[in-house]
């Protein structure tokens, strides 16, 4: 497993609200059921980008199947000598199954996990937790599974 | 096209350096394939080589074979290179079934900056991040026409004009390579070149396969005359006088030494050369074709 990470330049370029549409617009695409629930919380992600606490410890993205995304924000000096992150090679939360980390100081845990209660995929952690390291392997692709099509091969 | 259910995500093409991005295999990058002339067995040895690379880099550890699964294309302008190598790719794809590849065609000087180390951090960006990224999510073809521009001869820059940047980014780019080759064993890289002795040697040297393409020798070049006068024939039925045996034959001969894309034009260049048909492709005789092969005039 491997890690896959993007840095969202934040306030003064956009404000909270906006960063996280761009972290949702990142991450689905239109119409996709997902980023109905992403929108659904943009409350609470505006407040904890709006605390910068995703500029010390990263959103995590945990799709169904596929590598791990983390997202962290820039802020001030940071966000405006940073670059626009470029699209992710795939739409991570296209399958169900998928879950979201939000870092929060441990001061404001509990009310975060109230307001999303009715949101499963998406939790809050203390920013302070350490986060799993995934070393990157020899060979980050699987090998082809491939079927040869030898008629197609050998059509002029 | 096939419906493919896929999470791939193709990258996108106002993105610097991305020039083409598309889900393979794509009908017009097969007909890219057809339509594109070589001399006799040299379409077949290209898909042989892309595909064998593909399958031993898949089986045998980089360290004992290392292969960088990159095919060179090198040529004089206007022989079909980076047709055969858009139509290659697809093949491969269509040949190699099982999981959906990516088609992403470079370029090069969209990389290119005058700030210092601006290249070097494009360069970075695309091969270290949206490559590697496109690769890790499946098999990836990726196209790099006039690679010389990216992968400039260091030896031959001139010291006079600070190349310390384009040293940067070349270095980024080997480095971006190497990384490829070494952490996916399904991505192709093609390149296209006019000018092979431009290349920096390092590039060469991890090429896995290099092939000069030619200009078209007599058979070949009555091919593309055909198909290219079929295609005009199919709108104007006037033309088909051009597709008689003897003129194509005859055709051939006059036009040695040009390219495809120089044939391709003497027979639009035939519509207009005579004033009486006033530009009419209805009204084209072999006499045009032959005066415009024989004169050479204003287009070649």
């Amino acid at each position: 497993m491997s890690v896959i990470v993007r840095t969202v330049p934040s306030t003064p370029i956009r404000t909270s609200v906006q960063t996280w549409e761009t972290i949702v617009g990142l991450l689905t695409e239109a119409g996709q059921e997902a980023q109905a629930k992403l929108t659904a919380v943009t409350g609470v992600a505006a407040t904890l980008i709006a605390e910068e606490y995703t500029s010390l410890a990263p959103i995590v993205v945990k799709p169904a199947r596929g590598e791990r995304v983390r997202i962290y924000t820039a802020h001030g000096a940071l966000a405006l000598e940073g670059e626009e992150p470029p699209p992710l090679a795939t739409w991570p939360l296209v399958e169900a199954g998928w879950s979201l980390s939000l870092p929060c100081a441990a001061e404001d845990i509990d009310e975060m996990r109230d307001l999303l209660e009715k949101h499963p995929e998406i939790e809050v952690r203390d920013l302070a937790d350490g986060i799993t390291a995934a070393a990157a392997p020899a060979c980050a692709s699987a090998p082809g599974t491939f079927t040869i099509n030898y008629d197609e091969l050998e059509r002029p | 096209m096939t419906q493919v259910t896929t999470s791939r995500r193709l990258p996108d093409v106002a993105s610097p350096g991305i020039a083409d991005a598309r889900l393979l295999p794509d009908p017009d990058l097969a007909e890219s394939w057809a339509a594109i002339v070589l001399p006799d067995g040299m379409k077949g040895e290209m898909a042989r080589s892309a595909i064998a690379s593909t399958r031993l880099r898949s089986a045998v550890p980089f360290d004992e074979l290392p292969l960088h699964g990159v095919l060179l294309l090198s040529g004089p302008p206007g022989v079909g290179k980076t047709t055969v190598a858009r139509g290659l790719a697809d093949k491969v794809a269509r040949t190699l079934t099982g999981e959906p590849w990516v088609f992403v065609e470079i370029d090069p000087h969209g990389l290119a900056s005058s700030a210092l180390g601006r290249s070097q951090r494009a360069v970075e960006q695309l091969m270290g991040t949206q490559l590697d990224e496109l690769a890790q999510a499946g098999p990836l073809v990726v196209l790099i026409d006039e690679v010389e521009t990216l992968f400039t001869n260091r030896a031959a820059l001139s010291m006079e004009t600070n190349p310390i940047d384009v040293h940067r980014a070349v270095d980024a780019g080997l480095v971006g390579l190497d990384r490829l080759a070494r952490r996916h064993t399904n991505v192709l890289i093609i390149a296209t070149t006019n000018f092979a002795d431009a290349i920096d040697p390092a590039l060469s040297s991890r090429a896995d396969r290099v092939f000069t393409v030619p200009l078209p020798d007599a058979s070949a070049r009555r091919e593309i005359l055909e198909r290219t006068i079929a295609a005009v024939a199919a709108a104007f039925p006037g033309a088909e006088s051009l597709l008689a045996p003897e003129v194509l034959d005859t055709a051939a001969e006059v036009a040695e030494g040009l390219d495809g894309r120089q044939l391709r034009k003497a027979v639009a260049a035939a519509c207009s050369v005579r004033p009486g048909a006033q530009g009419d492709p209805d009204r084209v005789t072999p006499a045009d074709l032959l005066d415009v092969l024989r004169s050479r005039g204003g287009w070649a």
